[in-house]
C-alpha cells in the first residue's frame, strides 16, 4: 500500500510562515506574514487528520471542504485544490487573510483541541489562491447559457460581489450600484493596506 | 484590483459613484430588474457623548482608514495633507476594542505617530477584536490601556483625554460583566489626534431611499428571512451587516451566496408559472 500522505500531525510540527520582524513592519503596509514556499505549503497541509466529521468545515460559515483542499495540496494536485476551495467561496485569498481563523477553522481543528496545533488552514487557503493567481487559473466568468433575468444589487462589499458571482455563473444579468468611486466596500476602504495585499 | 476586474469581465455591470435615493430611486431600481438584493453593510458610526468631544483632532475610524486607504491608491486626500487624519509625529489615542480599533492602532504606527494608545473600557480578555491582532499590535509598540473610557477632552484643539478607570462589575442580563466607573481614578493622557473606534450602527434605508414599506428591526437593520434573505418586500433581498449588524467578512459572503440561491429559486418558481 502507497504511504499516507496524511496525518503528519504527530511528525511535523505546526509551522507558519514567517513572521516579519516588528521593526521592519512598523515601517510598511505590507503583509506580517511572508509566503509559503512550495514544499512548505505541502508539508503542512499534510498535517490534516482527514476527520470523519470536520469541525474546521462545521465552524466555516461558507463550510469549505477544508480536508479536501489541504489532502490535494499535500498531493501536489494545486490546481484541484484551487477549483474545490473556490466552490464554496469567490474570494479564498481574501479570507485566508483577514478571517479570524482562531475563531474558526483552525480554533476547531481536532489535532489543535488535542495538543498538537492546528493545521495552518488559513496560510494554506492564501498559499493556493495565489497560486492560483500567479499560474492564470482564476479565469473570468462565462456562464453556459445568459438568461434574461436581472438582478441589482445595492452594495459593492463582499457580500454584494458574493452574490453577483454566483448569480453571473448562473448566467443572471447583475448590476452592482455603490456610492463609492472604487468597488470593494470596507474591504476597499477601511481594512489596511497591511491585511491584504488588495486583490480582491 | 483583479477580483473586480475578474467580475466585471465576466460581465458584472458596475454602476459606481451611484447612491441611492440620491442618483437613482429605489423604485426606478425595483423597475428595472427583477430582484434587488440589498448589501450596503452598516456605514454609521456609533458616536461619543463627552465634554469637548466637538475638539478638532477627534475623528471617526472610518473617516481616518478611507483617508489612509485613498492615500494608498494616490488619490488627494485634502484632510490628510492638511495633518488632519495624518498621524505621523503624534501621540495617538485609540478609543475602543474592536477589530476596527486594531486597524486603526496600527495604521497610525506605520505612519509614524510618536505614541499610540488604545482605550478600552472592558479588559484584555473582554474585548471583541482578536487576540492575535492585539499581540501583533503590542510587538509593534502599540500600548494597550485596559479598563479605561474618555470621560471627556481637553483643548479647542485636542490636546488630552480625560481617561476614566473602570472595573469590571455584575454581570448584565447577556451575562457580560458591565464596566463600572471608579471614582477618583480619572486623568489626563495627552494626546494631539483622538480616533474614535466604537463601532457601526445601520442607517437608516427606509428613510434615505424612501421606502416606508421596507421593515427594519429595532436596532435599524434589514428584517430578513434567516434562510432566503427575501425581505417584506417582495423581490427584495438583504444580506451581510445590513441583516446581522457589523460582523465578519466571511459572514457576508455566505450570506451574499445564500441570497443569490433564493434569487435562482424565485426565477425558478416564475420560469415554472411561466410555463404553465
Amino acid at each position: 500500500m502507497a504511504e499516507n500522505p496524511m496525518l503528519k500531525f504527530v511528525s511535523t510540527p505546526r509551522d507558519m510562515p514567517e513572521k516579519r520582524e516588528a521593526t521592519i513592519r512598523r515601517e510598511d503596509f505590507h503583509e506580517i506574514y511572508a509566503e509559503y514556499a512550495d514544499q512548505k505549503a505541502k508539508e503542512q497541509a499534510s498535517r490534516c487528520s482527514q476527520c470523519g466529521v470536520p469541525y474546521c468545515q462545521t465552524h466555516c460559515p461558507l463550510h469549505n471542504n477544508i480536508p479536501d483542499w489541504l489532502k490535494l495540496t499535500a498531493e501536489g494536485r494545486l490546481k484541484e485544490a484551487y477549483e474545490v476551495s473556490q466552490e464554496t467561496n469567490a474570494f479564498p485569498e481574501i479570507c485566508g487573510r483577514i478571517c479570524p481563523q482562531d475563531r474558526l477553522c483552525e480554533g476547531n481543528c481536532v489535532i489543535e483541541q488535542s495538543g498538537h496545533g492546528t493545521v495552518t488552514i488559513g496560510s494554506v487557503e492564501k498559499y493556493i489562491t495565489d497560486t492560483a493567481w500567479e499560474n492564470g487559473w482564476v479565469q473570468p466568468i462565462v456562464p453556459h447559457a445568459e438568461r434574461t433575468e436581472s438582478v441589482g444589487i445595492i452594495g459593492a462589499g463582499p457580500g454584494g460581489l458574493a452574490a453577483a458571482d454566483r448569480l453571473r455563473r448562473a448566467g443572471v444579468q447583475v448590476t452592482i450600484y455603490d456610492r463609492y468611486d472604487r468597488a470593494g466596500g470596507l474591504l476597499t476602504y477601511a481594512f489596511p493596506a497591511s491585511s491584504w495585499k488588495r486583490t480582491l | 484590483m483583479r477580483r473586480n476586474d475578474q467580475l466585471e469581465k465576466g460581465g458584472v455591470e458596475f454602476v459606481l459613484n451611484c447612491n441611492v435615493g440620491e442618483d437613482i430611486t429605489f423604485d426606478e431600481l425595483q423597475a428595472k430588474h427583477d430582484a434587488i438584493l440589498i448589501a450596503t453593510g452598516v456605514y454609521k458610526s456609533r458616536e461619543l457623548d463627552a465634554p469637548g468631544v466637538g475638539a478638532e483632532g477627534i475623528v471617526r475610524a472610518i473617516d481616518y482608514l478611507t483617508a489612509s486607504n485613498r492615500k494608498s491608491f494616490g488619490d488627494e486626500v485634502p484632510e490628510f495633507d492638511a495633518g488632519l487624519l495624518d498621524a505621523e509625529n503624534k501621540r495617538v489615542v485609540v478609543i475602543g476594542g474592536g477589530d476596527t480599533a486594531m486597524d486603526c492602532v496600527r495604521t497610525a504606527i506605520r505612519q509614524g505617530a510618536e505614541s499610540v494608545k488604545c482605550l478600552y473600557r472592558r479588559d484584555k480578555a473582554n474585548m471583541p477584536g482578536s487576540q492575535r491582532e492585539v499581540q501583533n499590535a503590542e510587538e509593534e509598540g502599540v500600548e494597550f490601556v485596559w479598563l479605561s473610557a474618555p470621560k471627556g477632552f481637553t483643548g479647542d484643539e485636542v490636546e488630552g483625554v480625560m481617561v476614566q478607570k473602570m472595573r469590571l462589575g455584575a454581570p448584565d442580563a447577556t451575562g457580560r460583566q458591565v464596566p463600572e466607573l471608579i471614582e477618583g481614578s480619572d486623568y489626563v493622557e495627552g494626546a494631539d489626534l483622538v480616533i474614535k473606534a466604537l463601532g457601526f450602527e445601520p442607517e437608516d434605508l427606509p428613510k434615505l431611499w424612501g421606502v416606508d414599506g421596507l421593515e427594519v428591526t429595532r436596532w435599524g437593520t434589514v428584517k430578513a428571512d434567516f434562510k432566503t434573505h427575501a425581505t417584506n418586500v417582495p423581490g427584495v433581498y438583504a444580506a451581510g451587516d445590513i441583516v446581522r449588524g457589523a460582523s465578519l467578512v466571511v459572514w457576508a459572503i455566505r450570506d451574499g451566496r445564500e441570497a443569490a440561491d433564493a434569487i435562482l429559486d424565485q426565477f425558478a418558481g416564475a420560469a415554472q408559472v411561466a410555463a404553465e
